[in-house]
């Protein structure tokens, strides 16, 4: 038996005897599995209230009758989001980000700033989801309940006692990390089976979930090594709970607050409201003869000879529009995508923080997932837009009435086609900085331990 | 051949000096017992020999081992017993018997070897599966005699071994100390007791002010002589 599994197996019997195996493992799993039942009830009533929506959308759009199509245009549709099956274990932006979006005529729809504000864990308040519930509550129950696991025994003398007899300090702060580690995995085990079974079912890749476990894996194993080093540095357990406390709070709570307002500090970007306005006034009255004509000629090459000069210039506004949205909108993006990866990148600093945002971009419920439903919905605002004027353009002068042929089309059009994201997370590499961080920390600690003996 | 050899050893804090030029051997079966008053710098030059403080000059040797180069390789040849025992309160004697016999890499220890140990050390049967918190400091001390003998210690360092403990169980120590010596280890002690470093001693050293300031043979002095001669260094420093 090696030294390091000794002290392994020792610090296990004495989690047992002492109770804290019973008490992380209940704790994490009563509110884990708690949260997970909760969630797929109020997930599941969601997709009921959604998909009715949706019908009732649907079902006004066909009720249409022979509306004029213009007026139709501008009674504007939902773009109901679907919740992604990993909501079940995390909410993420969810919850702010919006169900639906409003859509109607001449209105271009800039991604709200809302994602960003909510990109933090303890934006979301008290755990919920099971996602929160690990990297929020598993990492405060290691530090109430093991801080003293090295800074104990230095004040007893017992680790004294164990260098004067020859054992390795290196063995010891190993085996103690070890401990640490697998009694944060085997209090989160239960709530994870169950909660990425369900989620599985109702359609999440096991890859995903797969990744997800790992991701949460591995942020708490990182935050075990991490009480260990700090309760290795310490003098005493008071000491040891006071710091590992103030880490917590900095990690879980300060820091996921700061970093949305660093982020717009650094890498500023208007308000959607200002934007859109700004939009609007650009696009106000703009028809190119330019587009009309070339919309006529083109149907002309489709044997209409003779189409509705209304819909024409209706088309023709709504593609010169297109236009003046995207200069004024692209660079927009741009920039807001750039301030999601500069945040992706102050995540670095707490490895909780950095699982979490990760995390959320593996379950399809992070701030890019809900920036690409809003750039989906808008495509999806303008496919049924140039439906409904390309059908108005091909009617005969003095002719706009649509017909249910026409909303069917409509309401096809308004559901989004694409999921794919337009960037990458890159919330991952704080992970792997935050392992060599912990490797270097537990380092430090084996010589702190050999220095202070 | 010495188990423990200082050589001119003194140790400095700042402008302190808690140790100055002290030098002595112990040889295999040999128990050295250090007195003086409190202060004198008994537990630096142990904590000197276990490695945890580095002399400031001279050279200390374990078993042929420099133990400010190899601390480590000097601590497995060691075993120290300090006045307050600090072992695992949530363990009995047994487990804390295996669990630090692992520590220090003494895997081959089968139950019964380590039962042979507790046995050696003196710890009644009925004690070896309670739990420590219900153990006497003399009882605590036994079990880690008994991790001294599982990992086969050359040298036994004992600090304050007989304070607090009642006659019989300080008779009871000073017996098991030098049984441990007569089967080949060596042993320093740190104590004010000066009837019990008569009993145990095959040297006295006495040190005053980080000095040694007398060497006494136990063997060819009686119990008054050492009295006086302790006695005698307070008197000097009056």
């Amino acid at each position: 038996m090696s030294a390091s599994w000794a002290v392994f197996l020792h610090e296990w019997t004495r989690f047992w005897r002492t109770g804290i195996v019973l008490a992380m493992v209940a704790i994490v799993s009563l509110i884990g599995v708690a949260s997970v039942i909760i969630e797929q009830r109020t997930l599941s009533a969601e997709r009921n209230e959604r998909q009715a929506l949706r019908e009732q959308e649907i079902e006004q759009w066909l009720d249409l009758g022979d509306a004029h199509i213009h007026k139709a245009a501008h009674r504007g549709f939902f773009v109901i989001r679907e919740l992604p099956p990993g909501a079940l274990l995390d909410r993420g932006v969810l919850d702010f980000g919006g169900a639906a979006v409003w859509l109607e005529a001449h209105r271009r729809n800039a991604p709200q700033l809302r994602a960003i504000d909510s990109a933090g864990l303890s934006a979301r308040g008290m755990p919920r989801g099971l996602g929160p519930v690990l990297l929020w509550l598993t990492p405060l129950l290691l530090v109430v309940l093991l801080h003293g696991i090295v800074a104990r025994e230095r004040a007893s003398g017992s680790l004294a006692f164990s260098i004067s007899l020859g054992a390795s300090p290196a063995a010891i702060v190993l085996g103690k990390t070890g401990a640490l580690i697998s009694l944060a995995w085997i209090a989160a085990l239960l709530p994870m089976v169950l909660g990425l079974t369900l989620a599985i079912q109702t359609g999440l890749h096991p890859l995903s979930a797969a990744t997800w476990a790992g991701t949460m894996l591995t942020a708490l194993g990182l935050f075990a090594g991490l009480v260990v080093a700090v309760s290795s540095v310490t003098r005493s357990s008071l000491a040891a709970l006071v710091a590992l406390l103030l880490i917590w709070f900095a990690m879980v709570v300060l820091w996921p607050r700061l970093a949305p307002g660093i982020t717009q500090t650094l890498a500023p970007i208007p308000s959607s409201q200002v934007v859109r306005s700004e939009a609007e006034v650009a696009a106000e009255g703009l028809v190119k003869q330019s587009t009309e004509r070339a919309i006529r000629a083109r149907l002309q090459t489709e044997g209409i000879a003779n189409p509705n000069p209304s819909g024409v210039t209706a088309l023709a506004a709504e593609i010169d529009a297109a236009e003046q949205f995207e200069r004024i909108f692209a660079p927009l993006e741009t920039r807001m995508m750039r301030q999601v990866q500069l945040l992706d990148g102050l995540s670095w600093l707490s490895p909780l923080a950095a699982a979490d945002r990760w995390a959320d971009s593996l379950l399809g419920v992070s701030d890019r997932d809900q920036f690409a439903f809003e750039q989906q919905a808008e495509a999806s605002r303008m496919a049924t837009q140039r439906t409904l004027n390309e059908h108005w353009a091909r009617m005969t002068p003095g002719a706009a009435r649509g017909t249910q042929e026409l909303w069917r089309q409509v309401v096809d059009a308004a559901r989004p086609a694409s999921k794919d994201r337009l960037t990458k997370s890159l919330a991952w590499p704080g992970l792997l900085l935050w392992l060599l961080v912990v490797i270097g920390l537990l380092k430090f600690s084996i010589r702190a331990i050999r220095r202070a003996i | 051949m010495s188990i423990v050899k200082l050589e001119r050893v003194s140790k400095q804090y700042g402008r302190k000096s808690a140790v100055e030029d002290v030098s002595f051997a112990v040889a295999s079966g040999e128990v050295l017992c250090l007195l003086g008053p409190n202060g004198a710098g008994k537990t630096t030059t142990l904590k000197m020999i276990l490695g945890l403080e580095v002399p400031s000059t001279g050279t200390i040797e374990i078993a042929g081992i420099n133990v400010v180069e190899q601390p480590r390789e000097a601590r497995r040849c060691m075993a120290y017993i300090p006045e307050m025992v600090a072992l695992h309160e949530n363990f009995s004697g047994l487990e804390n018997l295996r669990y630090f016999a692992a520590l220090v890499g003494n895997r081959d220890h089968s139950r019964q070897d380590l039962q042979h140990c507790l046995v050696r050390a003196g710890l009644q049967e009925e004690a070896w599966h309670q739990r420590l918190s219900g153990y006497s400091k003399g009882m605590r001390q036994k079990v880690c005699v008994a991790i001294a003998l599982a990992k086969r210690a050359e040298l036994l360092v004992l600090d304050e071994p007989t304070s607090g403990l009642d006659p019989k169980s300080a008779f009871d120590f000073a017996e098991l100390v030098q049984d441990i010596a007569a089967s080949g280890a060596g042993v320093i002690i740190a104590t004010h007791d000066l009837f019990r470093a008569k009993d145990m001693g095959t040297q006295i050293l006495i040190l005053n002010n980080g000095r040694i300031v007398r060497k006494i043979d136990p063997a060819t002095h009686s119990y008054e002589d050492i009295e006086n001669a302790y006695l005698g260094v307070f008197e000097g420093a009056a």
